[in-house]
């Protein structure tokens, strides 16, 4: 039985530690406030390079940003 | 420390701007839409309709739309001549996100027109359709169709 994955992230709780809105943390990596807004609620999957972005400018992993779930 | 002030200012009224121009551009969408869909359906009409008042009305409802799809259209194409101005606004406004819609929109455009070009075909074994009016039809369906799932899936 095939199970389908779930991808999660914590890019709110990263926002609010480094006190980011979304449309600092949209013109930091170069998209609008609401691509932000939807990769948070997990409405659109970022690519590689996007995902790598937002990792950079949280300072941490992307593993630690983008959690997939079984 | 005053220039990082100032760097931080420069990048929220950037923000700003992205976020205004976005909603405009949503808006143009949305006056081309009403003005096409305005200036076509009274043509459409026509077809069916015989009564020269009738035909009078509808056929000034649709010089308005035509002149309001056409207004939009001239801002259309200011708009895109401000972001080929302004390339550091042209990059966040057309990310990755709405790339993504974009072909998503055209996608469910290609199977509503063809939903309707089955429609057509299963009609005209039963109806005699005239070719211009299912021509006109399937452009009008073509359209509107992409424009309306755009801005559905645009919607946040």
């Amino acid at each position: 039985m095939m199970n389908e994955d779930v991808l999660e992230n914590t890019i709110k709780v990263q926002r609010a530690r480094m006190n980011l809105t979304q449309e600092q943390l949209a013109e930091w990596v170069g998209v609008t406030r609401k691509t932000i807004n939807t990769i948070e609620n997990g409405k659109f999957i970022p690519s590689t390079k996007l995902a790598i972005k937002l990792a950079r400018v949280f300072g941490v992993p992307v593993e630690e940003l983008f959690i997939l779930k079984d | 420390m005053s220039n990082i002030c100032y760097i931080i200012e420069g990048a929220k009224h950037l923000v700003s701007e992205i976020e205004q121009l976005d909603m405009k551009r949503r808006k143009i969408m949305i006056g081309s839409l009403i003005g096409f869909t305005a200036w076509q359906l009274p043509l459409l009409f026509q077809y069916f309709n015989f009564n020269p008042i009738v035909s009078g009305w509808s056929s000034m409802i649709s010089a308005i739309g035509c002149f309001v799809w056409l207004y939009y259209n001239v801002r259309l194409v200011q708009f895109s001549r401000l972001l080929r101005k302004k390339r550091e606004l042209a990059g966040p406004l057309n990310d990755e996100y709405i790339q993504a819609i974009r072909i998503k929109s055209f996608t469910a455009a290609f199977w509503v027109l063809l939903a309707c070009i089955v429609t057509l075909f299963v009609l005209s074994l039963f109806v005699d359709l005239k070719a211009q009016f299912t021509l006109h039809i399937l452009i009008i369906v073509g359209v509107t169709a992409a424009l309306v799932s755009y801005l559905i899936f645009d919607k946040e």
